[in-house]
């Protein structure tokens, strides 16, 4: 039987701005007409390089910058694909009112993305999702049900709380609701405590530089599976005729 | 007036009937593919019980038959779409629409669920029928032969009377409502077994809470808007066609492939002796009828 789980979904339940993974996407716009270059980061290591041309001209409002197609190793070094393929799914435009949406669609991510103007200085970035600022937003979806705590690094005040509810079997099939819009500001989180259902979409809007950190407190793994070790211990071998010791009760 | 008579009461020929009826066998196999899903079934059943009238008006009717599935398997596969992480609106424009999304994303499989049904009953609604005495050769018999060389090579002609419907009404296959149940718990072992074992026990209940209760998503997947057994009796009987198929084989098998009665031509009527040979009487002409008393084969003996 196929399937096509992502184990990464379900064991990275923390998430981070400056980190991108599966569950999160980081939304910039240009405002500024002209040629891009972006540099795919996985720690100081430069995985790809890309290209956005922001054109006043360009009928495009969106477009989607998966990050794991920009560093596939599919597309490196296969000797299936010629160069200028690779270049060419290397480059995007969009209206420099549009927004550009970089996201990671497999796998472990841990990107982040630095963007400057093609033609200038490559010392002087005009983004760094690292540092989200006015205009930007981060979107993200929690799956683990829990509570967790949101805070902003590159600000002392802001700090939050997030409650992920555990979800119930209903008559209808679960939904996410619509997501939840967060501004960030000089005096932190608006609203400070937030509510969410797994999955639901949290949407943070900056006010002033952030990097949001969403780190699980205290899981909740509802009513069948306690937070208790899963792990039956240690055992002693029985041999064949030998009754085997039964766990102690933890009541 | 005929020179034979030949009857047989109505309490001998209920003797006769179940014989034809008892060696009725039919079985049966095929799958097709139906856009979101496919399906295959096995199936293999005889025939029993059932109430034999036998009418003044030279005909014979057969109610209530009851069709044994020995074997009744089907398989039904479908796509589970999954558990799905919907696009959802992160910038909306204006419209009420959605100019900036989330790229959701999807996970499941292909799932069969295979359904036992073996055992179950259906039934003949009716067979109305008269007699039709077939005069038959056998086509293995050499041309040459003299009629004593086939009898003794085991070709002799013959005279069968066989039943001939003209109307076999089978009921829909009337699947029990708990194959509902049946299938809810094979697609639910199906999903838990597409679940990798590292998945942990919140993540299942999140799934299982995207898929909702089983059976309204395996309804909708299967575009099944009423009872989950009675589209599984419409799939084997009208689209499968297996309903037809069976009426069909019923109707095939009394008309053609077993007779109520047969007997050789010429008949014997004298058995042979170490110095004699048999004699035998050659048979035309022969009819057979049935009222509400008897079954009549009358026939005349010439060449």
């Amino acid at each position: 039987m196929r399937t096509t789980f992502d184990q990464n979904l379900f064991t990275q339940i923390g998430l981070d701005s400056g980190s991108l993974t599966m569950l999160a996407s980081v939304v910039h716009t240009f405002l500024e007409a002209g040629e891009y270059r972006g540099a795919v980061h996985l720690g100081e290591k430069v995985e790809s390089v890309f290209y956005i041309k922001a054109d006043k001209n360009s009928p495009v409002a969106q477009v989607n910058v998966d990050l794991v197609s920009l560093t596939a190793p599919a597309l490196q070094g296969t000797g299936c694909c010629c160069p200028e393929t690779k270049e060419g799914q290397n480059q995007f435009v969009v209206n420099p009112k549009g927004y550009a949406v970089f996201h990671v669609s497999a796998g472990a991510g841990g990107y982040y993305v630095h963007l400057r103007k093609a033609d200038e200085d490559p010392k002087q970035k005009i983004f760094d999702s690292r540092k989200l600022e006015e205009g930007d937003i981060y979107s993200a979806v929690i799956l683990r049900p829990g509570r967790y705590s949101v805070t902003n690094t590159l600000s002392k005040t802001a700090a939050g709380e997030l409650t992920v509810h555990y979800p119930s079997a209903g008559k209808i099939a679960y939904r996410p609701p619509a997501p939840v819009r967060v501004e960030v500001g000089e005096k932190g989180f608006e609203p400070r405590k937030l509510e969410a259902h797994p999955g639901q979409g949290i949407l943070f809007h900056f006010k002033q530089p952030s990097r949001i950190k969403i780190e699980l407190v205290k899981p909740d793994d509802g009513p069948g599976h306690p937070s208790e070790p899963s792990r039956a211990g240690w055992r002693k071998v029985s041999l064949p005729g030998q009754v085997p010791a039964e766990p102690r009760s933890r009541s | 007036m005929a020179h034979i008579t030949i009857a047989a009461s109505n309490k001998a020929f209920q003797v006769l009937f179940k014989t034809v009826r008892d060696n009725f066998a039919f079985s049966k196999s095929d799958s097709g593919s139906f856009g979101p899903f496919s399906a295959s079934y096995s199936v293999a059943l005889h025939l029993e019980g059932g109430t034999l009238t036998l009418n003044d008006d030279n005909t014979l009717e057969v109610t209530d038959m009851d069709i044994v599935f020995d074997t009744l398997k089907v398989q039904v596969c479908f796509d589970l779409p999954g558990f799905c992480i919907p696009s959802f609106c992160i910038v909306p424009d204006p419209w009420n629409g959605c100019l900036v999304g989330f790229p959701g994303f999807c996970i499941g499989g292909p799932i069969c669920a295979p359904l036992d049904l073996s055992g179950l009953v259906s039934e003949v609604n009716d067979v109305k029928a008269g007699l039709s005495p077939h005069y038959v050769v056998d086509p293995a018999r050499d041309p040459s032969c003299t009629d004593l060389d086939a009898e003794l090579n085991g070709k002799s002609n013959m005279w069968k009377i066989f039943i001939d419907p003209t109307l076999v009404n089978v009921d829909p296959i009337d699947i029990p409502a708990t194959v509902g149940n049946l299938l809810e718990n094979i697609v639910k072992n199906a999903v838990n077994n597409l679940f990798p074992s590292w998945l942990p026990g919140w993540a299942k209940d999140i799934i299982w809470a995207f898929l909702g209760p089983i059976l309204d998503l395996i309804k909708g997947i299967l575009g099944i808007v009423g009872e989950i057994n009675e589209w599984l009796s419409n799939l084997l009987g009208n689209i499968f066609g297996l309903v037809s198929l069976i009426e069909t084989a019923i109707a095939d098998y009394f008309a053609s492939k077993y007779p109520i009665y047969s007997f050789e031509d010429p008949f014997p009527i004298l058995d042979p002796t170490p110095t004699l040979i048999p004699v035998k009487i050659p048979i035309r002409d022969l009819t057979a009828t049935v009222n509400s008393k008897e079954m009549v084969v009358l026939a005349n003996v010439g060449a």
